[in-house]
């Protein structure tokens, strides 16, 4: 009986922590403390170093070729005045500096620059990029502007650059098959290693086939020019995607046409907006012929609705408002029927696309004219700035440059505070209101840069720099790209097994 | 004349005990002594006055002689003695008449047909001994020694010799073994190469010619020499069989009042037979035959010792003796100049072959291995009564290879772990491949983390101070490394294995997917303790093999739980046998070293083990407490400084490789209760239930068993409480720097259910054993009726088991092991460089990294160490080279990568991360291109095109020279160093060592044979070395040196006397 009873024993006590283990989850902790290093959290701070680099003369240092013609670029650079930043941005107290050089290394132009909102230029005149950088307390909002104005002859534009930093891919939409229109692709890489750099351009019929332009070497330090007509040379729509490894190059596209012996103008258009379903172009100036030009990167052939957005609404467009685009292709769009006014030019896709718009100047068919490129934008979510010039525009002794600040809301009406600096270096600010699916535009006469800081809504805006003379209007257009003023420090975190 | 004389020489040396009956005999002969000459070597017992007072002799002889010698002479002087006395007559002692002419006549005078029949006083001969000795010697002339069948003194059925056999190197061979029952076996023998002095039978002249007996050939090894030089000169020498004699070999044995023991005795016939060889044979031959007995005594006695056989080991090296002493065979050699008549290589039919020697000396070694199961038992029984003429029928018997064959197939524990090598196949059929094929770099996954490396990697990564994956460190190592490393040194040598690196994770791969059929093996020999029925054994065994535990456990890579699985019922049976007085001493050694290797691998079973022994010497008597003293401490000194750390840290206990569970879900308590932890590798829970019944339903078995029964209950109910309570109590949590901060860590549950399923499949077996003995016994009852369906389920659920475990397989836990490093990284790392890789990974926000380099790193997931303060030197470079802080130096990234020594970085993720464009901008870094999911840059070599190595020479301002190659890990080298030249020469160089500053600590830097000293205040190890080339040597000595040497002698002392060696039969007979 007592084996019996033993075997009942073992049963009941395998019941009973069934049973235990069921109903007491109570755990039972031996963990000591807690101490096994703090969790850390990822901390924003300013950034405290902020390069973009200007492309420098297009036109010299290409690859192969002799410098035809000598060329001057003027850079500006500025960092945004504290008026113009992000309540809470707590930039240091330490003293930065901003410093204007060369790449390939060499040549400073400009005394640093230790006040924000006091610009610094310089003038470029050899085959050389400038690395703007801002360093420590100067770094957020370092901004820069290069500009190249001929007043006559061959070459006879006004050409405006926002300095950008270098990316690994980049997109630029600029350029046509007329002849004597010549697509100089400037690469700078601003980094220590060299990079290689591959080249594909997308026309109307597909993307163009060329050995050119795959494996372009990009030393350390250096800049280089490549020829787009080496490439597609008789594309009348060509959109590059730049995609660069091991490391990050400053692209930029610069657009040069000389019909016969008409000069036609140019501009350089910095990366446009990665591909997206919508893209916005702000700054669409139209007052004669003008372009809208979109690239299919996908696979998918993309349905694409474009509108402009005018001062008092969105308008569909009459003709081709909505279009097929082949995959892997691009497609032009005539919006020389709009009456001249100010617009913003929006795209909406079923696929991702990137897009640009060119406007044009020109007094009378056969007289000399000007284009300007405005390439989609992202919102503003921080701040955007430009370094207009050394000097106010438009004031009295000036250049005679003018300049317009052209703000486009999409879906909400939207605000923002406009901040100028004039001369003395003295900030202004002045909040501005944006309808829904309009624009609103600005004059910047008096001031030396420019600066949006949104409030409220989606906001997209350019800068249109123009001069008018004899010949007739030169015209650039610029948008203003998004800042980034923090960083988020990386959580490092050894790992162990 | 009479035509055959026969003069007996009988040497007496305290031979009391024998002389009288050897008088006896020798007064019964048919064929009685002509003469009798007895020598007495001044015994100091009665021996005189025995022989005085033997009346029978001097009646039957009537010419006795009785002369002294002095105490100390040997058997060949005393015989040479009495041929000289017979030739001089002024020696006739009192009481013959020494003016008897013709006695004087014949004895002075030898006559043709003289012989003289030496004769010990501790021998007896047969009454027709020296007919037939005369009989066999007179048919042929040629024939000039004969001797008789010697048989043991009390035994005349049991034989001491027939004749002498030797190798030609001198060693005797070719038996009979003595006390070989006398069935005629050695019978047909003839002529052979030596008799024995005893009984020796030698005609008068060739004695005399040769010189008689050489007196510095030893008491041992005259006779054998006096034969072979007979054989030299001409003469036969041959054994009649049909002469036999009694001998009680007194002086071999260790009989005699004074004289040697029998070892000493034995040590200098082996001695005395080689210098004997040495003396006669070839001149030409003697260097070989020298350097043949030195070698092969030596390797004689490391076997011998090998398997415990010490004392033979002692007697084998004895024969070192022999070629020492050179002088001897060569003077004897010179003493018996001109003797030889014949060829040497005439006399090589009567040598032991060496075939047959080496076969004696591996029969030796065989009787010494043998284990002594009981089958061998019958086996070696048999042999060794099989000693007459081996009939046909007898030795095909034992001898047919079907029959063993269809033995081994038909055997139930074969059957079992072949069942369970099947089922391992079934089971890792996915993975099979990686575990055999040359590129395989073994399994990983679940707790098993990815590792490469070697045995020697894994036996530096627990030897060195400074030991470890990355930067290392100098933590006492896992007790279960230089295990691992072992099996991956026996992996190494495998033919199937390609890459050297790929051997410790073959090896644990091996392991895993072996842990099956060796837990069968293992649990059938411990079932013994339980039963000595085959069939139910087995099932044990199976029962074992199929539990869910192990299944889950190899599915999970739980490299602790798997090998405790595999040793647990060895332990478990080694600690019942503790508690038998009668238990062998390699059981408990044996049990003591697996406790060892269970507490490496699973230091919470090995607690409960160990205080299973505590309660053993408590609660335990006299022996019982010796062996539970020996498995309490035995195991305890194996593990060294690991116990101390368990001391210090007792929460390690909860831990092991792999016996902890991170983020698993675990299985219902119902589940856990029919020994289930679940996790990959799980079957249906319900198929285990008839196994935990039948345990249960088991304890019910009473009588003599009861107290077991009750153990095993208690056991049960313990195991299970411990498996029930693992999910519910947590060790630790998570620490901050790992996937999965916070969460709480708890034990893995199978631990505590392999005891209880351990302790009810015991009760099974145990209950079940001779049950139907018992039950027919009992009247028929409820018994029947319940025990029937139980077993007959308990045997249908393993199947079950066995069957759903094969199908369903390991499952995905598991994976073959990718390279841990791309090819070009690995080179670098492996080769003199020694150079890291810094891989970095984004997880959830924060950027991770880790310094991979050659040495290997963790096995299986642990119980996480306490918290280590990140490497400062680590964290900064790392920062910079993220170009996350502003730094005045472009070098700067690879300035600090190239001082740890960093060859590589790469990152895990997608090449769109924005932290690999900010790689890509890092100067000195240059991106050579994705490959298995790896981003990879080379660090860019430094000035004078010097990459990043471990170890570099700078001149006095901190510029690079060149690097120093590395032949170990964590910066270990062996290489000598150039002289500086130049500037250098004159401003100093030194030597920066890419490790943390605590490596220092650790390390030995030698340079000309002199240490150099770290320099103090460096952010690095740091040596200011002479100008002057030398050698370079950088050792990291063990931590605890002598803990160190401590435990591996206590190993060997351990294994040696673990080891099954010396069979039972020979102790039983001892």
């Amino acid at each position: 009986m007592r084996g019996v009873l033993r075997s009942l024993a073992v049963a009941a006590a395998g019941t009973g922590l069934v049973l235990g283990a069921t109903y007491l989850p109570a755990p039972l902790s031996l963990a000591r403390g807690t101490s096994h290093g703090p969790a850390t959290t990822p901390r924003v701070e300013p950034v405290t170093q902020a390069q973009v680099i200007c492309p420098g003369p297009e036109a010299l240092g290409i690859a192969g070729l002799k410098d035809s013609r000598a060329q001057v670029a003027s850079v500006t650079a500025v960092a945004a005045p504290q008026s113009a930043l992000p309540t809470g941005l707590a930039v240091g107290q330490n003293a930065g500096t901003l410093t204007m050089s060369g790449l390939p290394t060499g040549g400073t132009w400009a005394d640093p620059v230790t006040v924000r909102g006091q610009t610094a230029s310089g003038q470029i005149s050899t085959a050389q990029s400038a690395l703007v950088s801002g360093e420590g307390a100067m770094a957020p909002g370092t901004v820069a502007t290069q500009r190249s104005w001929v007043k006559s002859g061959d070459n006879r534009a006004l050409v405006t650059a926002a300095c950008m930093p270098a990316a690994a891919s980049s997109w630029l939409v600029a350029g046509g098959g007329a002849p004597g229109r010549r697509e100089r692709l400037i690469l700078t890489n601003p980094g220590p290693n060299a990079v290689t750099v591959d080249l594909t351009v997308l026309g109307v019929n597909g993307p163009i086939q060329s050995p050119n332009g795959h494996g372009l070497v990009v030393g350390p330090h250096a800049r280089t020019v490549v020829l787009l007509d080496a490439i597609a040379g008789s594309e009348p729509s060509p959109v590059v995607h730049v995609v660069v490894q091991g490391g990050e190059v400053a692209a930029v596209l610069s657009d040069a046409w000389l019909d016969g012996v008409i000069p036609r103008g140019g501009d350089d258009t910095a990366p446009v907006a990665a591909p997206a379903r919508e893209q916005v172009m702000a700054g669409v100036a139209i007052d004669g012929r003008a372009t809208l030009r979109i690239a299919v990167p996908g696979n998918g052939e993309a349905v694409v609705e474009a509108r402009v957005l005018t001062t008092s609404g969105p308008k569909p467009l009459d003709a081709n408002g909505v279009t097929r685009v082949a995959a892997h292709s691009t497609k032009d769009i005539d919006l020389s029927a709009l009456p001249p006014g100010a617009y913003a030019v929006q795209v909406r896709a079923d696929v991702p696309v990137v897009a640009a718009t060119m406007v044009d100047r020109r007094l009378a068919p056969g007289a000399p004219s000007d284009l300007a490129w405005s390439g989609a934008s992202g919102p503003i979510t921080t701040l955007a700035g430009m370094a207009l010039d050394g000097k106010a525009l438009g004031g009295p002794g000036g250049t005679g440059l003018r300049g317009r600040l052209d703000l486009a809301a999409t879906y909400d009406p939207a605000s923002v505070l406009v901040t100028t600096v004039g001369d003395s270096g003295q900030a202004s600010t002045k909040e501005v209101a944006i309808g829904a699916d309009s624009v609103s535009s600005l004059a910047l006469d008096g001031a030396t840069s420019v600066w949006v800081t949104p409030l409220t809504g989606v906001v997209r805006a350019a800068v249109l720099t123009w001069v008018t003379d004899a010949g007739g209007t030169l015209l650039s257009v610029t948008p203003m790209a998004d800042l980034t003023l923090t960083t988020t420090s990386v959580v490092l975190r050894e790992l162990r097994n | 004349m009479r035509p055959v004389i026969v003069t007996g020489l009988l040497v007496v040396h305290d031979g009391a005990a024998w002389l009288d009956e050897c008088l006896d005999a020798l007064g019964l002969q048919t064929r009685p002594l002509d003469r009798l000459v007895i020598v007495d070597t001044g015994s100091i017992d009665d021996s005189r006055e025995i022989a005085a007072a033997h009346e029978r002799i001097r009646q039957v002889i009537g010419d006795v002689l009785t002369i002294t010698a002095p105490r100390g002479c040997t058997f060949g002087d005393a015989v040479g003695r009495a041929v000289d006395q017979l030739l001089a007559r002024s020696v006739w002692s009192v009481g013959t008449d020494p003016s008897d002419p013709s006695l004087s006549k014949s004895l002075s005078e030898p006559s043709q047909g003289e012989w003289l029949w030496l004769l010990h006083d501790d021998s007896a001969a047969d009454p027709g001994a020296l007919d037939h000795l005369l009989d066999a010697a007179r048919r042929s002339p040629s024939v000039g020694v004969a001797g008789p069948k010697l048989t043991t003194w009390d035994d005349p059925s049991r034989l001491l010799q027939v004749g002498q056999q030797v190798t030609r190197a001198g060693g005797r061979a070719g038996g009979p073994a003595t006390g070989e029952p006398d069935q005629g076996q050695h019978d047909h023998r003839g002529d052979v190469l030596s008799v024995n002095t005893s009984g020796m039978l030698i005609r008068r002249e060739v004695f005399d010619s040769l010189g008689g007996f050489d007196p510095k050939l030893g008491q041992l090894g005259d006779g054998l020499d006096l034969c072979w030089r007979a054989h030299l000169a001409g003469h036969r020498v041959v054994v009649v069989p049909k002469a036999r004699m009694r001998e009680a070999a007194a002086s071999a044995n260790g009989a005699r009042s004074t004289g040697f023991s029998a070892d000493a005795a034995r040590r200098r016939d082996r001695r005395h037979g080689r210098q004997v060889a040495l003396a006669r044979s070839s001149p030409y031959a003697v260097p070989f035959l020298a350097l043949w007995i030195a070698s092969a005594s030596l390797v004689s006695a490391a076997v011998l010792l090998a398997v415990k056989q010490p004392r033979r080991a002692w007697e084998e090296l004895g024969d070192l003796g022999s070629v020492m002493t050179p002088w001897r065979p060569l003077a004897a050699r010179w003493r018996a100049r001109g003797v030889r008549r014949i060829r040497r290589r005439d006399l090589r039919g009567l040598f032991v072959s060496p075939r047959d020697g080496f076969r004696q000396a591996l029969d030796a070694v065989h009787d010494a291995v043998e284990t002594g199961s009981a089958s061998d038992d019958r086996v070696g029984i048999a042999q060794a009564l099989e000693t007459g003429p081996v009939s046909e029928d007898s030795e095909s018997l034992e001898r047919l290879p079907a029959g063993i064959a269809a033995r081994v197939l038909r055997h139930p524990g074969f059957l079992a772990v072949l069942v369970g090598a099947l089922l391992s196949i079934a089971t890792w059929r996915s993975l099979i491949g990686s575990l055999i094929s040359p590129s395989g770099l073994g399994v990983a996954g679940g707790e098993l983390l990815p590792v490469s490396g070697g045995a020697s990697g894994l036996w530096h990564a627990w030897l060195d101070g400074w030991h470890g994956a990355g930067l290392g460190s100098a933590l006492e190592p896992a007790p279960y490394l230089p295990l691992l490393s072992a099996g991956a040194w026996v992996v190494e040598h495998l033919p199937f294995v390609g890459a050297p690196t790929a051997s410790v994770g073959v090896s644990i791969g091996w392991l895993l997917a072996g842990a099956i059929p060796l837990s069968a093996w293992t649990a059938y020999l411990a079932a013994r303790v339980a039963t000595r029925a085959p069939w139910p054994r087995a099932w044990a065994a199976l029962a074992w093999a199929s539990l869910g535990t192990l299944t889950t456990a190899q599915a999970s890579g739980r490299l602790g739980a798997v090998v405790a699985h595999i040793l647990l019922p060895l332990v478990a049976a080694g600690i019942v046998c503790a508690t038998q007085r009668s238990t062998r001493a390699s059981v408990t050694f044996g049990t003591a070293l697996a406790m060892a290797v269970l507490g490496a691998f699973n230091p919470a079973l090995a607690v409960l083990a160990a205080f299973a022994a505590l309660v053993l010497i408590v609660g335990g008597h006299g022996a019982t407490r010796l062996h539970a003293l020996v498995l309490l401490l035995v195991p305890a000194g194996l593990l060294g400084p690991w116990i101390l750390r368990l001391v210090a840290d007792p929460l390690l206990l909860l831990g092991g490789p792999g016996l902890t569970r991170w983020h698993a879900e675990t299985s219902a308590p119902w589940q856990l209760a029919l020994l289930h932890p679940g996790g990959p590798g799980s079957y249906p829970v319900l198929l285990s239930a008839p196994l935990v019944l039948a345990g249960v339903v088991a304890m019910m078995r009473r009588d003599k068993a009861s107290r077991a029964m009750t153990a095993l209950a208690l056991l049960a109910v313990v195991g299970m409480a411990l498996g029930l309570a693992s999910p519910h109590v947590i060790a630790t949590v998570i620490p901050q720097d790992m996937a999965g901060a916070g969460s709480p860590i708890t034990v893995w549950a199978g631990i505590g259910l392999d005891i209880a399923g351990l302790a009810l499949i015991a009760a099974a077996v145990l209950g079940f054993d001779g049950l139907s003995g018992r039950l027919s016994h009992a009247g028929f009852g409820w018994r029947q009726i319940l025990v029937a369906p139980v077993v007959v389920a308990a045997v249908v659920g393993v199947v079950a088991s066995v069957a759903m475990a094969g199908w369903l397989g390991v499952g995905k836990a598991m994976a073959a092991t990718s390279p841990s490093m791309p090819a070009v990284a690995a080179d670098q790392a492996q080769g003199p460089l020694g150079s890291r890789l810094l891989v970095m990974n984004r997880d959830a926000g924060a950027i991770g990294y880790r310094l991979v380099g050659s040495e290997p790193g963790t096995i299986a997931r642990d119980l996480p160490s306490a918290a280590v303060e990140p490497d400062p030197l680590l964290a900064a470079t790392v920062t910079i080279a993220l170009g996350e802080r502003d730094v005045t130096s472009v070098n700067a990234a690879r300035n600090m990568l190239a001082d740890l020594g960093v060859g590589f970085v790469g990152f895990r993720g997608a090449p769109t991360e924005p932290l690999v464009r900010r790689l890509d901008a890092t100067a000195g870094l240059t991106r050579l291109g994705d490959s298995q999911e790896l981003i990879l840059w080379r660090v860019l070599p430094l000035a004078n095109a010097m990459s990043s190595s471990r170890l570099r020479l700078e001149d006095a301002k901190g510029a690079p020279l060149q690097s120093i190659a590395v032949t170990g890990d964590h910066g270990q080298t062996d290489v000598r160093v150039g002289a500086a030249t130049g500037r250098v020469a004159a401003v100093g160089r030194r030597l920066v060592v890419a490790e943390p500053v605590g490596w220092a600590d650790h390390a030995r830097v030698m340079f000309s044979g002199r240490e150099v000293a770290a320099v103090g205040g460096a952010g690095q190890p740091t040596y200011n070395l002479p100008s002057g080339a030398g050698r370079l040597t950088i050792t990291l000595a063990p931590t605890q040196p002598w803990w160190r040497w401590g435990q591996l002698g206590l190993l060997l002392v351990v294994c040696f006397l673990a080891a099954p060696f010396g069979s039972s039969r020979r102790r039983r007979t001892a």
